[in-house]
């Protein structure tokens, strides 16, 4: 695994006392730039979610003691669950087209080590591949996220089974638990800002930056429940050569049968990026939206012929967990899935990444031992 | 119920959840059954999942107990193409899914074994999780013993006493008439003296009870309530879970997958939140079989069964049938009387 | 939750004070539709709010016709059929009558005006019960002003 991912390099570190965190918020507002919004995790109904903070609710620090995580991802900062792409005017063939306007900056308060992985991984594709994603691009170019270092881990956790680790360094700022105090550690030049706009442009020493590295370290040598029962690294190692090994293995008409091909796997996970474009005409105006979408839906393939090419939901189930497990380590070296947990918690048949996982390199490991045996 | 009759339920049950894995075996040797659909444990935490055994040596997988979780009927709409017979392994709710899909003609009497199973009910881990001072995800086993949960949390090596299972049941368990399934070709288990007298028990709660929320939400303003609905919707993923669990959600095309006409645009706005939430409740009207599986499958928690509760309320004070979903009841929207009330009319 | 907020655009400087309600009219083929025409044929005036969908029957009216109509900017939903008893196919208004009993309690319950729907029985021969009814109805429906809560923004 790429230690990289977990550790980082401090650019400058800070500390602040623990309980209300207005002055970060506010702080890490200005840099972001003029009517930058901050969101943070805040509890709708009965679930955790993001919510628009005003300078007045920000949350205080101990919400992260309490709070494993949100049962919704932040990725829908970033990519809307609907987003116009544009709307037009037909008034009486004197069309005009309007594209949205550019998005705010915005402030993310407090994501999981795990979530602000996740959109290392998804930039990845939606912006450092050939084709750059337009709208996912401005608004994570509009973004300064601060991540928060776990200081336990969640039943459902999963991280150190995925590459990553509890107080994995990704984001734009760091902030560890460490005692009543906070440590702050900025990853880029923007985090380095908010330090330098917090305490007024004196960022501490090298003696911060070894502290940090010490909370770090200890914080990322917690095994996560979920972790200890797996180990996964024989699927990132060789995934192009298990490809079709694991595509045609019996596991998926063993664990496909329960699936109810509802989309909660795939709207709650933070590396799912699916979406569907679709226009809303009325009469000569019209709106071309882009909405989330679902490989678990069993229309998601269908074509306009009536063909589909993942008619049952083993096809389907087997899609989604070969893409995060094999297909993408075959391409980017590293899973599609940072162990949030969230389908372990959420799906309501109990199919996750985990229990799959776990039948993969079972899978897999009988693939080279077989091979082995042939030889 | 004496205490002594509760001691027993413990026992009843390992010997239902051995009754249930003898029977499935044998009806699989036999190749009276093509596959036996059921419980098994999960991978993680406390509830089982659904298991599919086409074999007697998977049939020893199977569970039984306020663990297991998770209507098991929908699950024949994807077998009914295929030749050969699937048996159920049916709790009262599932025995009325399945009924439901029968008489919407969606499955194939001669191609379902229905096998009942007494219950004393399904347990909520939210529930469950609120009464420890803890999240559902750290439960990780729960167990029954002598009418009350043992339950055993992450982290923890031991489990310890948990509240008494009636305590802990979704409201649907607490209202459920059906703990002694109906219309079931045969019930297993046999002479369990526990399990049957608490599953023949009356329900916790009754129809007003159960409908309390119904009616604490009719007396709020208008405004009120569009807030609270809209609360709630705007939440919704659009993730499909509450009709893809719903066994009342059985049409061939469904109308909010549709795409010509196309009833539910993409947007996840409120209007169309609303669009989607009255159609899914309009359609299971009179239809549904209060499995509360809807609500259980939601990953954000809406109270689905609120908008199903209002339309059986209704449905009693104005037409006067109380439990469409039970046997011997009329379809209530699929009849009329000549006098029924004009109202507004 | 959403990052930017696309607004609807303003309705138009007048709008406001010219307002006047939008209400579709599901009538039956045999009996209303008949009645709306005998309206129309008598000369009766009634307000210029209602547009007509001629359905089959009234049972033919499904709950989400409603929505549907609401959602895309009526204020209002006139249901029309065959009084009780002189159905062309016998006995669809029986249904549509419970389906509509239901799905009036059910709008109210959602937070909606219940008086967005009518359900009226008008016959061939009652083109004055027609414009009434539309008369009665959009009075009605302008006393609750535009329907704003389930409405898509434009």
């Amino acid at each position: 695994m790429d230690a990289t991912r977990i550790t980082g390099a401090s650019l400058g570190a800070a500390r602040i006392p623990s309980g209300p965190l207005d002055k970060l918020a506010a702080a890490a507002a200005r840099v972001a730039g003029d009517g930058a919004l901050v969101f943070g995790p805040a509890r709708d109904g009965s679930v955790w979610g993001w919510k628009l903070c005003e300078a007045a609710d920000v949350p205080q620090s101990d919400l992260w003691e309490r709070l494993v995580n949100t049962d919704v991802s932040p990725k829908e900062l970033f990519m809307p669950r609907t987003e116009d792409i544009a709307r037009w005017r037909d008034r009486l063939r004197n069309l005009s087209i309007a594209e949205p306007a550019a998005p705010p900056p915005v402030v993310v308060l407090g994501v999981r080590p795990c979530d602000a992985a996740s959109f290392d991984l998804l930039d990845e594709v939606l912006i450092e591949g050939p084709f750059s994603d337009e709208s996912y691009r401005r608004r994570r170019g509009a973004t300064l996220l601060i991540t928060w270092a776990c200081g336990k881990t969640g039943p459902a956790c999963a991280c150190d089974a995925f590459g990553l680790a509890p107080a994995a360094a990704a984001g734009d700022l760091m902030v560890y638990p460490d005692g009543n105090e906070l440590l702050l550690s900025a990853l880029t030049p923007k985090g380095l800002e908010v330090l330098g706009d917090l305490t007024g442009g004196s960022t501490a020493g090298e003696a911060l930056t070894g502290r940090v590295d010490a909370v770090a370290a200890a914080l990322n040598a917690q095994k996560t429940a979920v972790g200890r029962r797996l180990a996964l690294d024989d699927l990132t190692a060789n995934a192009a050569g298990l490809t079709a090994t694991l595509f045609s293995s019996d596991i998926w008409t063993e664990l496909s049968p329960r699936c109810l091909s509802c989309g909660t796997c795939t709207y709650v996970c933070p590396t799912c990026y699916c979406f569907a474009i679709n226009d809303e005409p009325r009469g000569g105006d019209g709106r071309r939206i882009r909405t989330w979408d679902s490989c678990q839906f069993k229309e998601f393939l269908s074509m306009a012929g009536g063909h589909n090419p993942r008619p049952s939901k083993v096809e389907r189930v087997r899609q989604r967990f070969m893409h995060k497990l094999n297909y993408h380590p075959e391409r980017y070296g590293k899973f599609l899935c940072v162990g949030c947990g969230r389908c372990i918690v959420s799906c309501p048949v109990g199919l996750h990444v985990a229990e799959v996982g776990e039948a993969l390199s079972r899978a897999a490991a009988a693939a080279v031992s077989a091979a082995k045996g042939g030889e | 119920m004496s205490a002594v009759a509760i001691a027993d339920l413990s026992r009843d049950l390992a010997r239902l959840e051995e009754s249930v894995r003898a029977r499935a075996s044998e009806l699989l040797e036999s190749q009276q059954v093509r596959m036996v659909i059921g419980h098994k444990r999960a991978w993680n935490g406390p509830l089982a999942v659904a298991h599919f055994a086409v074999s007697p040596k998977e049939a020893r997988k199977f569970a039984a107990g306020p663990h297991c979780t998770g209507g098991l009927a929908k699950y024949l709409l994807e077998e009914r193409e295929k030749d050969g017979v699937v048996a159920v392994i049916a709790r009262g709710c599932d025995a009325l899914g399945v009924r439901r899909l029968l008489i919407d003609r969606r499955v194939d009497a001669e191609k379902v074994l229905v096998l009942g199973v007494p219950c004393a009910g399904c347990l909520d881990p939210a529930k469950l999780a609120e009464a420890l001072g803890v999240t559902p995800a750290e439960l990780v086993e729960v167990t029954l013993a002598a009418g009350a949960l043992r339950v055993r949390l992450a982290g923890q090596e031991q489990a310890a006493a948990g509240p008494p299972l009636d305590k802990v049941l979704p409201p649907t368990c607490m209202a459920c008439e059906v703990r002694m399934p109906v219309e079931v070709a045969e019930m297993l288990g046999g002479d369990l003296a526990a399990l049957t007298a608490l599953a023949g028990r009356p329900p916790a709660i009754d129809l007003e009870t159960a409908e309390a929320e119904v009616t604490r939400l009719e007396e709020l303003s208008a405004d009120d309530r569009y807030a609270y609905w809209a609360g709630h919707f705007q939440r919704c993923l659009r993730c499909f879970a509450c009709r893809n669990a719903c066994p009342a959600c059985n049409c061939r095309v469904c109308a909010l997958d549709s795409y010509d006409p196309k009833w539910l645009g993409h947007p996840t706005e409120i209007p169309e939140q609303f669009m989607f939430h009255f159609i899914r409740a309009v359609d299971v009207a009179g239809r549904c079989v209060a499995c509360g599986e809807c609500e259980r499958a939601c990953p954000v928690g809406l109270p689905l069964m609120q908008l199903n509760r209002k339309f059986s309320k209704d449905i009693r004070t104005l037409f006067g049938v109380d439990r469409p979903h039970l046997p011997g009841e009329h379809e209530p929207l699929g009849k009329f009387e000549p006098d029924d009330p004009e109202e507004f009319m | 939750m959403s990052v930017a907020k696309t607004k609807p655009e303003a309705d138009g400087a007048n709008a406001a004070a010219e307002w006047q309600p939008k209400i579709v009219a599901f009538c039956c083929n045999w009996c209303s539709y008949a009645g709306a025409d005998l309206a129309g044929t008598s000369r009766l005036q009634y307000p210029p709010t209602v547009r007509i969908v001629r359905v089959p029957c009234s049972g033919r009216v499904n709950p989400r016709f409603l929505i549907r109509a609401l959602q895309r900017g009526a204020d209002g939903v006139l249901v029309a059929g065959c009084h009780p008893g002189d159905c062309h196919y016998s006995t669809g208004n029986y249904f549509a009558r419970r389906r509509f009993l239901l799905a009036r309690r059910f709008i109210e319950y959602l937070g909606l005006e219940p008086d967005r729907l009518w359900v009226k029985w008008i016959s061939g021969s009652e083109g004055n019960k027609f414009a009434d009814v539309v008369r009665e109805m959009s009075a009605a429906v302008a006393k609750l002003g535009p329907n704003r809560k389930v409405r898509e923004a434009r």
